[in-house]
């Protein structure tokens, strides 16, 4: 029994000093570094359980680059259409007409913060409120609310949504390090590469034509843990602030928050 | 008979387990009525410094055996006893619960050095406290209560640090509290403790084989039920492999729930085709989980037969029954009147129920010869 007992104790600690050797070698290096603001980053709502939590964790918001002028594909999915190499470095057997047992599988994907995807959303969401008006003006017939969606979304996309999107895929982190060091020629900009659940997308028996499209679940840094010296900076939950959350990723892919300010009224968002 | 030494029968006694000791002592209650039986019916006769002399060495042992395990003397107490074992059980889970909404509560007033210090601290802690309450309560209901809640401050241990530094989920997490629950329950024979180390451990098992067998992400290891039965078969051959003499209840606990995650699966697997890495029909998988089903809830209605444990043979017999159910549901619930369902079912039970009645006769007729043979 005794024997049993100090198994247990030295388990508790050589389990505790893994945990913290693993944290400890995340953040020795930084692999990538960006500021992001409350439109990326969404505090929890305070409503249930949540009341209770004295804890304050801040959820990474993303969305997928559309393809084609189809405003739709931004918005509603997860779907995301990679080329040939990436998707097969994934290993999905590609089998038609199966909704369920679809792979799901680790992999990396790439993410563009605020860059040419986001400008390309924002010009189609413009083209789109245009195109609602035209169609209002040559109909006979008025649809208020059609239009009033179309300039909301706008709004929303300019001042509130995230802009942050997943722009490329594959399994291994070599590829999309190669394939970013070619998009950084192409379009400058801020880009991070992090873990996620990547799911084989449904393919129609019908659909002849071969797809290369994958499926986003999750990203594996999907939340951040904020400190007790920044908790005061939101006494009121409720209130929908405005900040600036400095954000480095360690060499796990693991994330964790440098430093935060509010802004609500002087800092300029990036 | 010779004056027992109180010290021989105690060092005689130690060391058994509270089954073991509950078993003696049902064994001397029942020595006790049948002696005063046969006295009555003059067919044993025992003078009277023989009577004393028995009578003292059983008063002995089951003094010592109350003092070291707390067993049950009488039928009262038993009941007692066995109302003391819910109520340590609710009270496990309250503790439990309340350990975690205190966490929850206060956990972000705390700085990160507190925070990991307080992580760190708080199974040892529950684990002192554990051993401490040990050592003054025999019966071992309040040491197994605490040892709970070292095993839940564990789980917030991992799960808070997992938080705080933002680390990626791992299945690896479930393998540390599989290790950590089973040795806490058996140093405090919890059983509460065991079924959460098998929990933790069939989920381990299953998430490291979804990502080596099927390649697929670990957090979906739910899709695929057949991940759970190559784990359950394992737990349950365990105490045939090796036998839990430190604490012989452990036996149960192996069997009921390694039958509970095989037949779930394969019960869900008989009506889901779609969940199974077998390449065929959805049908023909349905059908083939379906007998896979009848065929090893008969194998273990024969393994309690034979092995004369009345659990498996209950076990065997409940899952049985859900498959035969649940199939009848499943042809003639929606083409058959209710009346001739209902009737089908009843004439099935009533079919069962002379099979078992056979089974029964068989076994007390097997047995009856056996004490045959070893009788001169």
């Amino acid at each position: 029994m005794r024997r049993l007992l100090w198994m247990a104790i030295i388990f508790l600690l050589l389990v505790n000093l893994v945990v913290l050797g693993h944290s400890f070698y995340n953040r020795q290096q930084a692999e990538a570094r960006i500021t992001l603001s409350e439109r990326e980053l969404s505090l929890p709502g305070n409503y249930g359980f949540n009341k209770e939590n004295s804890d304050l964790t801040l959820a990474l918001s993303w969305s997928v680059a559309g393809n084609g002028d189809d405003i739709s594909h931004f918005t509603y999915n997860h779907r995301l259409n990679l080329s040939p190499g990436h998707y097969a470095s994934f290993g999905f057997g590609g089998a038609c007409g199966q909704r369920r047992n679809r792979s799901v599988t680790d992999g990396y994907v790439l993410l563009e913060f605020n860059g040419a995807v986001y400008q390309r959303h924002l010009e189609l969401a413009k083209k789109h409120l245009e195109q609602m008006q035209g169609e209002e003006a040559a109909s006979a017939e008025k649809d208020e609310y059609k239009i009033k969606h179309a300039r909301e979304q706008l709004i929303s996309l300019e001042q509130q949504e995230s802009r942050l999107y997943v722009v490329d895929a594959a399994a291994s982190k070599v590829l999309l390090q190669a394939a970013l060091a070619q998009r950084l020629r192409d379009s400058p900009g801020e880009y991070l590469i992090l873990p996620a659940i990547i799911r084989e997308s449904y393919r129609d028996c019908d659909n002849k034509e071969e797809v290369h499209s994958v499926y986003l679940d999750k990203l594996f840094a999907q939340r951040i843990y904020v400190p007790r010296e920044y908790h005061s900076l939101f006494v009121d939950r409720n209130h929908k602030h405005r900040f600036l959350a400095d954000i480095t990723f360690g060499q796990l892919g693991e994330p964790w928050l440098e430093s935060l300010q509010i802004c609500d009224k002087q800092c300029v968002q990036p | 008979m010779k004056a027992i030494d109180k010290d021989t029968l105690l060092a005689k006694n130690s060391g058994v387990s509270k089954v073991v000791a509950q078993a003696r002592v049902n064994q001397i209650r029942a020595f006790e009525a049948e002696r005063a039986l046969l006295q009555e019916r003059g067919l044993l006769l025992l003078d009277e410094t023989q009577q004393r002399d028995i009578l003292t060495y059983h008063q002995q042992v089951l003094r010592d055996l109350q003092q070291q395990q707390d067993v049950d003397l009488t039928e009262r107490a038993r009941h007692l006893s066995l109302g003391t074992q819910i109520v340590a059980f609710l009270g496990a889970i309250a503790f439990a619960a309340s350990v975690f909404f205190l966490f929850y509560q206060y956990w972000g007033l705390f700085s990160l050095l507190q925070q990991v210090c307080l992580l760190v601290a708080a199974p040892l802690v529950a684990l002192a406290a554990a051993c401490w309450v040990k050592q003054r309560d025999a019966s071992g209901y309040y040491a197994r209560l605490v040892a709970t809640v070292s095993f839940v401050c564990f789980v917030l241990n991992l799960v808070m640090l997992g938080t705080v530094f933002n680390i990626i989920p791992s299945p690896n997490a479930f393998a540390a509290y599989a290790i950590y629950a089973f040795l806490l329950a058996y140093l405090f024979s919890g059983r509460l403790l065991l079924v959460a180390a098998l929990g933790c451990s069939f989920t381990f098992i299953a998430a490291k084989t979804t990502h080596w067998v099927g390649g697929i992400y670990w957090i979906y290891l739910w899709e695929y039920p057949e991940h759970f039965l190559l784990p359950a078969v394992l737990f349950f051959a365990l105490p045939f492999l090796k036998p839990q003499r430190q604490c012989p209840e452990f036996k149960s606990i192996y069997h009921i729930v390694s039958v509970c995650a095989f037949f779930f699966a394969v019960l869900i697997l008989s009506h889901w085709g779609h969940g199974s890495y077998l390449r065929w029909d959805a049908n023909i998988i349905e059908g083939f989980y379906q007998l896979i089903g009848f065929a090893a809830s008969a194998g273990l209605i024969v393994l309690g037969l034979r092995q004369q444990d009345s659990l498996l043979m209950l076990l065997g017999n409940i899952c049985f029954a859900i498959s035969l159910c649940s199939k009848f549901f499943d042809w003639w619930w929606d083409w058959m009147p209710k009346s001739l369902f209902f009737l089908v079912m009843g004439l099935t039970m009533l079919l069962m129920m002379m099979v078992f009645k056979r089974l029964r006769q068989w076994q007390q007729l097997s047995i009856t010869r056996q004490e045959r043979e070893v009788a001169p």
